[in-house]
């Protein structure tokens, strides 16, 4: 009971001091770094020449207290992107800009996350990640959440440089999970840290749908070669895999078991057993985008009436296989060169 | 003393003289003739004896006249002077079938009656108006006071304005007709009479009596600047149905007629007017149609509810859609733009786009998913840039040609089962689900034309590409071939040519001169509608003299000058030369076409000598400066001229020279001598033999375009096959330098050197016809044809041999996309199909052949790329072949 009400003094007192926080303001980038505390530096690029809306939000949102509040320590700074690269004012604000990197891409609004050693670790861009509104009510939730993800990142990573092995990689796994982005080399560290991974971490961060999916349909580059035929029982076999593969994120998995729910469609199976394909999907988790279509599959795919069965289908597809092989055969018998 | 341009060219014919004579004296009545060209374009006065015949009066008074088509009786020694024969007795006889009410003076010295021979490069009367695309019409507020119910009836109102406007023409000459343009009540009735002329009049007149609509139109229609920039800034058509749709969008926005202000941006007066302009032209012209399919019954019935007026617009029907749905469509671009600057949305630059650029922007690709509200909403709020980052704004899409279910781009699955996760917004449907060059590029162009930056999304062989407008000109993105390989989408004028867009570019860049050339125009169709069609002849000369750019006005000048010319030589002459001077210099292709389309068919039937048809090519030739990178079928109008000279070979050797002495002078031109090389050997050998000659002394006397020549000359002989011709002229490249890779040869000796290239098809870059023969060799070179075109490469061996090994090299690869298939002939015609290279096989750089065992017999060997996916081409490093024999 005394713990327990320790603790919650404990955690008052940590939400008094974190409510405490105001983030400070700085004239330039290199000022800001050199200011910059655990929570690292946040920058808000407008286009003072070419973009209104982002001026206008300048005062609205990126003064705004509230913005300044949810940037926890962070030193904020403001960094004009102009169009005519040649005028007086783009020439000044070259030294706001100081060694900022350049965001991903040059759209305004943006608001980028640097921690303390000038990293970029995360970036907002558009109204998708910072709302319509001129408060940003969005985007102030979003700063919230991201300055919410470094310090559990530091976190992590301060607790997993205490321990070693298995421990160690579970501490890392987690930080690979977190939805920013990761300072040094995670996958190497978790394969330092277990290197035979027994927890199919490395597997987890490695893994990757959209290779998975090219491995399977023969392709570098998504093009298929027209006179390819999916072997769909490696296909059967390797989703499953892979769908109990508990050690890959959800939607990885999710996304890699589309494949066979696409190529059972493509190979005429309908009505309940493809539906109960597309289930398995859902059930794993109905709140990722895949999750969410598995209602519209259900009815777009799971009520389509093939004219043939699989097998009327599986045999013609054996047979045009059997004959292109033969095809092949007497064209390599047929062939006297040899080439090297 | 400095030197004038005149001067310097006068004083280099004359060195070309000099040294063309010392090399070869039979030529020097042409290079006189050339001489005088020269003169006559830099305004020097002429010797007499030197002037052009053809605007020489007097000279014609001995005609020298030919029977039809007997151009082979004409003497091959006919000198000069025989250019300018006329038949003035057949001129009388045409004058009464051909009578011209303004008939101009031939020896008229000011040039104040504009005749086809007199037309001279137009001086404008403001004194750097050119320059100013603007002035001096623009930012000049002028409001009409024509009473609203005048357009109750819209026929009289036509006839009314017609008859104000020639009432106060005093002359057609060029003082009195810019007099005239000077005054803006007469540009507002030009600019009605246009809109009238391009209306059903009788639907305007069902539209105009609703009391509502009229009021909301006619201060539209009533102001000088946003009546021409409707009629005249882009092609309209169905203007009466452009027009209900506008006051469709006044009733949804009643505050269209607002200028709004926004803080840090120039205020540009009447712009969501001009925007609804743009966007019911674009729509009305196209009929473009919302991707939702047709309205449902709740929508139209609100539609009727607001009392809408919707006329159909023409072939509507044959749609099989509902006619409403076009103006929903349209109503719902209108209001984006409208919200989009009332909260000043958009990219500051669009404040200030002018109306033809507007058309770009807001009017772009109405039946594209990425056009509707609801997705460029999106890319406004996601997707904001400066203008020139929207050249990689497609990288935000990803590029996956089979999507998660592993589904084809090319199926209806592809984006289907994502379509409930992004209702109505397929731009972020296509980031997140992702795209081929189409979606990418369509994500670029739409993303840039949401935020207000003008784009457009164009075609290239097997891709798809687009532009984006800024800093003065038309960026390529996401684009894989050169320009002359692009056609956007959908153009603003008729034509979808990348040229068209260059074209379109320097037209409006002379904006205030284009305006009045086009208002001219309409002075000449209100002219020729009321009386004879003649009449208005010299007002469409002073508009081509004005803005030589603007096509429309070509077809009608050149059909009613069709009329007056009849069979008079000279005066076709004239058109002729005006038309080259005006336009090849900068767009040979236009200029080609408009020959070929408007000024061919009338002169060829006039000119009776084909001395004069040398002259009339001349024109055209010595006009050349720069390539219009289109690729444009250049070969047919060359063949066109030669086929017209009949059968005398000393007139064909004649246009062989001139053209000759004319493509030799750019580096860009070399790709016609192969023309010259194929022709003359269809000819005969004489021919031939003179032709090369000619070659030889052009390679001579311009040292700087040898290059380009020669890769001409080697194109020709590759083309008709001539082994000797061919490796003569690629002596000088055979050490290009390849970087091959070290192999060791199969078989016996190397016979492949000294043989002959014939490609399916040619790469753009013609240079690299030059580097043909060295990969034939070990040391390498080039052999490369077009993407997705003919992918072939035939080899001719010197000799017939036993072969006992091909080396291919490629570059790189051996093939990008597919697969190599080699077949040899003994005859190159019926092949026998030697290997296959599996893709593995191909996707190396080095693929040996070895042939040892069965060592077939060829003189030919054929090399084809088949693509698996995308574009099918060969791109080698060196194809050698090897003997059966002993290495020597």
């Amino acid at each position: 009971m005394i713990i327990r009400k320790l603790s919650s003094i404990i955690t008052l007192t940590a939400a008094l001091l974190s409510a405490s926080e105001a983030a400070q303001r700085a004239e330039h980038f290199d000022e800001a770094l050199q200011k910059a505390g655990e929570d690292g530096v946040i920058a808000y690029c407008y286009g003072p020449d070419w973009n209104r809306r982002s001026v206008i939000l300048l005062n609205s949102f990126w003064k705004n207290a509230k913005t300044e509040e949810a940037a926890g320590d962070a030193v904020l700074v403001a960094v004009p992107f102009y169009e005519n690269k040649h005028s007086e004012e783009a020439e000044a604000a070259r030294g706001i800009r100081g060694r900022m990197p350049a965001p991903p891409f040059d759209v305004c609004p943006t608001v980028m996350f640097f921690d303390k050693s000038g990293r970029r670790y995360a970036c907002l861009q558009g109204a998708d990640y910072l709302g319509t509104d001129d408060a940003c009510t969005l985007g102030v939730k979003n700063i919230k959440e991201t300055i919410g993800h470094l310090r559990k990142q530091k976190q992590l990573l301060d607790q997993a440089q205490q321990k070693t092995g298995e421990d160690k990689a579970k501490l890392l796994a987690q930080v690979a999970d977190l939805p920013i982005q990761a300072p040094g080399n995670l996958l190497q560290d978790i394969k330092a840290a277990d290197p035979k991974d027994k927890l199919g971490y490395a597997r987890r961060m490695e893994f990757n749908a959209l290779m998975f999916m090219y491995e399977l349909l023969e392709t570098k580059d998504g093009f298929l070669a027209p006179d390819f035929e999916p072997d769909y029982r490696k296909i059967m076999q390797k989703c499953e895999a892979v769908l109990k593969d508990e050690a890959l994120r959800t939607r990885d998995r999710q996304a890699a078991y589309n494949l066979y729910i696409g190529q059972s469609r493509r190979e005429h199976i309908q009505g309940n057993r493809l539906k109960g394909l597309i289930r398995k999907v859902n059930k794993l988790d109905p709140a990722t985008d895949y999750g969410q279509l598995s209602p519209t599959l259900m009815n777009l795919w799971g009520n389509i009436k093939h004219k043939t069965t699989p097998e009327e289908r599986r045999a013609e597809r054996e047979k045009k296989k059997a004959k292109e092989k033969e095809k092949r055969d007497k064209k390599r018998q047929e062939r006297h060169v040899e080439v090297n | 003393m400095k030197l004038k341009p005149a001067h310097t060219l006068f004083l280099t014919a004359i060195i070309g003289i000099t040294a063309g004579y010392l090399a070869a004296p039979d030529l020097l009545p042409l290079l006189r003739h050339s001489l005088n060209q020269l003169q006559q374009n830099a305004g020097e006065p002429q010797p007499t004896a030197q002037t052009p015949p053809v605007d020489t009066p007097g000279q014609d008074e001995q005609p020298t006249v030919y029977p039809t088509g007997s151009d082979d009786l004409i003497p091959d020694d006919t000198d000069d002077a025989d250019f300018i024969a006329d038949d003035d007795s057949r001129a009388e006889e045409d004058d009464v079938f051909f009578p011209e009410p303004e008939e101009p003076e031939e020896d008229d010295p000011e040039g104040n009656n504009t005749t086809p021979t007199r037309i001279t490069t137009y001086k404008p009367k403001y004194q750097g108006a050119e320059n100013e695309p603007q002035k001096p019409f623009r930012e000049q507020t002028f409001t009409g006071k024509l009473n609203p119910t005048a357009w109750n009836s819209p026929k009289t109102l036509k006839r009314n304005l017609a008859a104000k406007v020639r009432s106060r023409l005093k002359g057609t000459d060029q003082q009195s007709v810019e007099n005239l343009l000077l005054d803006p009540e007469v540009r507002l009735m030009l600019a009605q009479w246009e809109l009238l002329n391009r209306s059903n009049l009788d639907t305007l007149g069902k539209l105009m009596r609703n009391t509502g609509y009229r009021e909301s139109l006619t201060p539209l229609l009533n102001d000088l600047e946003w009546v021409s920039g409707f009629v005249y800034d882009a092609e309209l058509q169905n203007a009466e149905i452009a027009l209900a749709m506008i006051a469709h969008f006044q009733q949804v926005d009643p505050d269209m007629a607002k200028d709004v202000q926004h803080e840090g941006i120039k205020p540009s007066p009447w712009l969501k007017r001009r925007v609804a302009g743009a966007i019911a032209t674009q729509f009305t012209r196209h009929g473009w149609y919302g991707e939702d399919k047709e309205l449902t019954k709740e929508e139209l019935a609100e539609m009727k509810k607001l009392g809408y007026f919707m006329p159909t617009l023409p072939g509507e029907r044959k749609r099989g859609r509902n006619k409403q749905d076009v103006y929903r469509a349209a109503r719902e671009r209108y209001l984006y733009f409208a919200e989009s600057i009332d909260k000043g949305l958009l990219h500051t630059s669009f404040w200030q786009l002018p109306t033809w650029q507007l058309h770009y922007v807001c009017g772009w690709k109405g039946n594209s998913p990425f056009g509707t509200a609801s997705t460029m909403r999106w890319l406004r709020d996601n997707c904001a840039a400066p203008a020139a980052a929207y050249v990689n704004m497609c990288r935000q899409v990803p590029y996956l040609p089979t999507n998660v279910y592993g589904d084809s781009i090319h199926s209806e699955w592809y984006y289907q089962p994502f379509d409930v996760l992004y209702p109505g917004n397929f731009a972020k449907e296509t980031r997140d689900v992702g795209a081929v060059c189409g979606g990418l590029s369509h994500f670029g162009a739409s993303s840039a034309c949401a935020n207000g930056v003008p784009a457009i999304t164009m075609g290239e062989p097997a891709h798809c590409a687009y532009a984006v407008y800024f800093d003065g000109a038309w960026h390529p993105a996401n684009s894989l071939h050169p320009e002359e390989r692009r056609s956007p989408h959908w153009s603003i004028w008729g034509e979808t040519t990348w040229a068209a867009l260059q074209l379109q570019e320097d037209m409006y860049t002379r904006g205030a001169i284009t305006r009045n050339a086009q208002m001219i125009v309409t002075m000449a169709s209100i002219m020729a509608e009321n009386r004879n069609p003649l009449s208005a002849l010299p007002l469409y000369e002073l508009a081509v003299q004005m803005q030589p750019l603007y096509k429309p006005v070509w077809g009608l000048y050149l059909s009613t000058a069709a009329k007056t010319l009849g069979k008079r030589p000279r005066r076709w002459l004239g058109v002729n030369e005006f038309v080259c001077n005006s336009i090849a210099p900068q767009h040979p292709k236009s200029c080609a076409l408009l020959l070929q389309e408007s000024v061919y068919p009338g002169m060829l039937t006039a000119l009776r000598s084909p001395k004069q048809k040398l002259a009339a090519y001349e024109a055209y030739l010595t006009n050349l400066t720069t390539n219009e990178k289109e690729q444009w079928d250049y070969r047919a109008l060359l063949t066109a001229q030669y086929n017209s000279l009949g059968k005398a070979l000393s007139h064909k050797e004649h246009y062989m020279q001139m053209l000759i002495d004319n493509v030799a002078k750019s580096a860009e031109f070399g790709h016609w001598v192969a023309w010259a090389v194929i022709t003359a050997h269809q000819e005969n050998k004489s021919m031939f033999k003179k032709v090369l000659g000619m070659l030889e002394s052009a390679v001579a006397r311009h040292p700087e375009t040898k290059d380009a020549v020669c890769s001409g000359i080697i194109r020709g002989a590759e083309e008709i096959g001539d082994i000797e011709l061919a490796n003569l002229w690629s002596t000088g490249y055979l050490d290009s330098g390849k970087n091959m890779p070290s192999f060791e040869p199969v078989g016996g000796n190397l016979v492949s050197a000294g043989g002959l290239v014939k490609l399916g098809s040619y790469a753009d870059d013609q240079s690299l016809v030059l580097h043909h023969a060295a990969a034939l060799t070990e040391k390498g070179g080039s052999i490369c044809t077009q993407p997705n075109v003919q992918a072939f490469v035939t080899v001719e061996l010197p000799e017939k041999e036993h072969i006992g090994g091909i080396v291919l090299v490629g570059n790189g690869v051996l093939s990008v996309r597919g697969y190599l298939v080699v077949e040899i002939s003994t005859d190159g015609k019926n092949w026998k199909h030697l290997v296959e290279l599996s893709r593995e096989e191909s996707g190396k750089e080095l693929a040996r052949l070895n042939l040892t065992r069965n060592h077939p017999s060829a003189k030919f060997i054929r090399i084809t790329d088949h693509a698996v996916s995308g574009e099918a081409q060969i791109n080698l490093k060196a194809i050698l072949v090897y003997d059966n024999k002993k290495v020597k």
